[in-house]
């Protein structure tokens, strides 16, 4: 048997408040077709992932708009971490060696994990690139012949180490959808079914972003070192080497002068535990260490979601120092704060924050600087972004939008599927 | 030397509100005979766990006292980092190999670390095994020992250890000048040292963890993770592993369903990223509590922090603990200390927590465990009543000023300025262990 995971109980209604109704009347009209449908949603983790979040907002709303979604997480083993950790490096282009051994590895995690899915489902999303072998047994008669199989990808495949991609292709090929975050996230020489693209979105009722009373929000940056009076930029996002902390606090550095009351939070969501992670956020902590506006939260683990709103919600500004790959999905909670943004250009953040509407993408740390001054000394100016924000978000990377063009690609497969 | 941890500042005086004049006062004096003391606090990791957890508390109130307090962590690679998990479980009790390898990384390392020690403290602290040989290779590679004074403050149950583990940290602890453990029963027996003393953990009233919430705050949260403040909750917070037992608290919680139907559980899981046994242990508790929407499953790794923690303890009718083992099991504190009567396992450091009746109830059986809860959840008055002592307990013995003031009590015993058998903190002696 497959993982199960925890399910909350939620009502897309409550939602109307926030997207009106025309949206939620839109969303079930979308759903219409796909009600009763058995479909499985699988992943590799139940917690600690923006797609593991996504998971547990948009799982429990589906059984609520009536199909019979269940999300299980594949069995995984001491064994198996490695080799599907260095293929996740692989395909992010992090890592240049995807040996014969790892291969065979991952076929045998890969037919382990194909051979616990349960024969009852019209609908299988896969959710990471590594699970994409479990395909496998589509065809036989005992796994189902009439499920379809979509591949729902939160990964940039565009840089794949072709050793490690080669492999995935020819599975991957078979999905009846692939449904990627951006354009520009498929592999280059992608020929399977047509890249489908549906955006990340956040939960706007979730605990991480929920309107917070502004005296709680004050109330817990102070539990946390942050005096809510003070202006605050605020970088929360994973932590690597990476994320550019090092340069945001060099940013800190030459605002200082300039705004001597100004404090700077580094908030990681997750760290990885591993050598160089560790020795870059020991560096990190040594140059905070001497700079008392200077707060890293650094017992990551107990910074929840209600201390994540908190201090996104009081944040003057809010900073992605970093040329991270992936889509950033966290600027838009932000964003839903009316917050103002200032990002380095990637993907994500170029579809996200409309530059000089909402924040603004800047190409170094001289204009990141600037930026930063310009939006320090106007107070009307941050207003406005906020404001442009939380619109262009409310429009369209709220988990609602996220279920229409799920339930589109969905009913494309299965009408696809009837036609056949 | 290697790089600070950061820590955010605190004040003596925001405690005086809390735990009154006199015990503050004489934190105040026992800091004051040692005013300027340079102190070092050297363990493995700034990124979470208990000890970084007492430690971010504890090392800025020094500061606040006019000591010089500094914390460190310890400079390692993933080598060094798998050896010392391994040699902390194993000193623990676990059974795994241990090779002349895993020996020899450990020294290396210990070897490293001391070479980068080029500061005079007036004391220093060295927490747990990892960190353990620095004294004796610093004292190698000067000729000499190093200045001040040293403590090995070890927060782990070694009684179960596997001796050649033991075998390699032992020589290096006998030089320390005293030794400090979590309880009395935690103390190897063949262990020789100078002064042995006892200081059992503590919660700080102030973090975001134990602080009041206002009523505001924990409606908010039970809100969005879609507990119904309304209705009755019962809660624990734990490992999920056998020896915290989650199965047996769904089995209490369905047993008491019956006579309290709106009744709800929230179990929360503190969960490490890579630990398939916990994960095993998570999942297997989500499939027996079924699809009963009144049971809540969260864990720490999907956004669960200690203001969350906090709002579900203190909304809680009855906090449960249900351990078949424990260490100390601190988080009974916690829950004692927002007033709310907790019914928990009778082992570790549980029963130094619960007053049998008077602050909850200690239990050894499912069965036990379910009465007991059910009387609590039907005579409100009698669980506020073990509430309200529970934390009258917990302001008397397990607030972090009390721990503060053992290590400086220890410290003044150290330097002569306090009989040691008379320091607030407690000294054992042979006959008294």
């Amino acid at each position: 048997m497959l993982g199960s995971v925890a399910i909350a109980q939620r009502r897309i209604d409550d939602y109307a408040s926030i997207v009106g109704e025309a949206r939620i009347a839109e969303l079930r009209r979308l759903a219409a077709p796909l009600k009763g449908l058995r479909l499985l949603a699988l992943s590799i983790s139940a917690f600690g992932t923006w797609q593991a979040d996504l998971l547990a907002a948009s799982i429990p709303l589906m059984q609520d708009l009536g199909l019979q979604a269940d999300w299980r997480v594949v069995r995984t083993d001491l064994e198996f971490q490695p080799p599907v950790r260095s293929l996740y490096e692989a395909l992010g282009g992090l890592r240049s060696h995807w040996t014969a051994d790892q291969r065979r590895q991952w076929e045998r995690y890969s037919a382990l994990n194909a051979a616990l899915i349960e024969p009852r489902y019209d609908l299988v999303i896969v959710h990471d690139p590594q699970l994409l072998g479990l395909i496998r047994r589509r065809g036989e008669e005992s796994a189902h012949p009439a499920a379809r199989w979509v591949w729902r990808n939160h990964l940039d495949l565009s840089s794949a180490e072709p050793s490690a991609w080669e492999m995935l292709r020819d599975y991957a090929e078979r999905y009846d959808a692939a449904v990627f975050e951006d354009t520009d996230f498929a592999p280059p020489d992608w020929a399977g079914s047509i890249a489908q693209i549906v955006r990340p979105a956040i939960d706007p009722l979730g605990p991480r972003n929920a309107p917070l009373q502004s005296d709680v929000a004050a109330t817990i940056a102070r539990q946390n070192g942050i005096d809510p009076d003070r202006p605050l930029i605020a970088q929360i996002s994973p932590f690597d080497e990476g994320s550019d902390v090092l340069g945001l606090i060099e940013v800190y550095d030459a605002l200082l002068v300039r705004f001597p009351a100004l404090q700077l939070a580094i908030i990681p969501t997750s760290i990885r535990d591993d050598e160089q992670t560790r020795s870059y956020f020991n560096q990190v902590a040594a140059l905070a260490a001497a700079r008392p506006g200077c707060i890293v939260l650094s017992q990551v683990y107990d910074a929840g979601d209600t201390t994540i709103n908190a201090i996104q919600s009081l944040a003057t500004i809010v900073a992605q120092k970093s040329l991270r790959k992936g889509f950033a999905i966290w600027l838009s909670e932000a964003m839903w704060k009316q917050r103002p943004i200032i990002a380095g250009r990637t993907i994500g953040t170029a579809a996200q924050i409309r530059d000089g509407e909402t924040g603004f993408i800047v190409p170094d740390t001289a204009t990141f600087i600037e930026r930063a001054a310009e939006l320090l000394n106007n107070d009307a100016r941050r207003r406005e972004l906020g404001a442009n924000g939380k619109k262009h978000v409310g429009e369209h990377y709220l988990i609602t939008r996220y279920l229409s063009d799920m339930f589109r690609v969905l009913t494309g497969v299965v009408a696809a599927s009837k036609t056949r | 030397m290697f790089g600070s941890v950061p820590t955010t500042p605190k004040s003596i005086e925001a405690y005086r509100p809390i735990i009154g004049d006199a015990r503050v006062d004489e934190i105040l004096e026992l800091a004051d005979k040692i005013r300027g003391a340079r102190v070092l606090h050297i363990n493995a990791t700034a990124f979470g766990g208990g000890v970084a957890e007492i430690l971010a508390t504890l090392v800025p109130l020094m500061t606040d006292l006019g000591l010089h307090a500094d914390w460190q962590v310890i400079r390692g690679t993933d080598e060094f980092f798998n050896v010392t998990k391994a040699m902390h479980n194993s000193l623990q009790g676990m059974l795994l190999e241990w090779t002349p390898q895993m020996r020899e990384i450990w020294t290396r390392y210990n070897q490293q670390n001391a070479d980068m020690l080029d500061e005079d403290y007036d004391f220093v602290v060295i927490h747990d095994p990892q960190p353990a040989g620095m004294l004796q290779m610093a004292t190698q590679r000067l000729g000499r020992r190093p200045a001040g004074k040293w403590v090995w403050r070890c927060h782990i149950d070694l009684t179960d250890s596997q001796v050649d583990v033991w075998d390699l940290i032992h020589p290096h602890l006998e030089p320390y000048d005293a030794a400090i453990f979590t309880m009395a029963e935690y103390v190897k027996d063949d262990l020789v040292s100078p002064m042995l003393f006892t200081i059992p953990p503590a919660i700080d009233p102030l973090s975001p963890k134990n602080v009041a919430l206002s009523p505001g705050v924990e409606q908010e949260i039970l809100t969005r993770y879609g507990v119904d403040p309304e209705r009755p909750i019962i809660s624990q917070i734990s490992r999920f592993d056998p020896w915290k037992d989650p199965l047996g608290v769904i089995d209490v919680y369905r047993s008491l369903k019956k006579d309290v139907p709106d009744l709800q559980l929230v179990l929360v899981a503190s969960m490490a990223s890579d630990d398939p046994e916990g994960w095993a242990w998570y999942e297997r508790t989500v499939r027996r509590a079924g699809e009963d929407y009144d049971i809540h499953i969260l864990s720490n790794l999907n956004g669960v922090g200690n203001v969350e923690v906090n709002a579900f303890q203190a909304a809680a009718k009855v906090v449960i603990q249900k351990s078949v083992r424990e260490g100390f099991g601190l988080v009974v504190s916690e829950a004692l200390w927002k007033g709310r009567p907790c019914v928990a396992g009778n082992v570790g450091g549980i029963p130094l927590q619960i007053l049998y009746g008077r602050t909850g109830y200690l239990v050894n059986t499912t069965a036990e465990c379910a009465n007991r809860t059910l009387y609590l959840l039907q005579h409100p008055e009698a669980a506020d009543r073990m509430g309200i002592e529970g934390r009258e307990h917990v302001r008397e013995h397990f607030l972090i000023t009390r721990y503060l003031r053992d290590y400086l009590a220890i410290f003044n015993s150290l330097v002569g300025n306090v009989d040691p058998s008379k320091s607030p903190a407690r000294l054992l002696t042979r006959a008294g262990r």
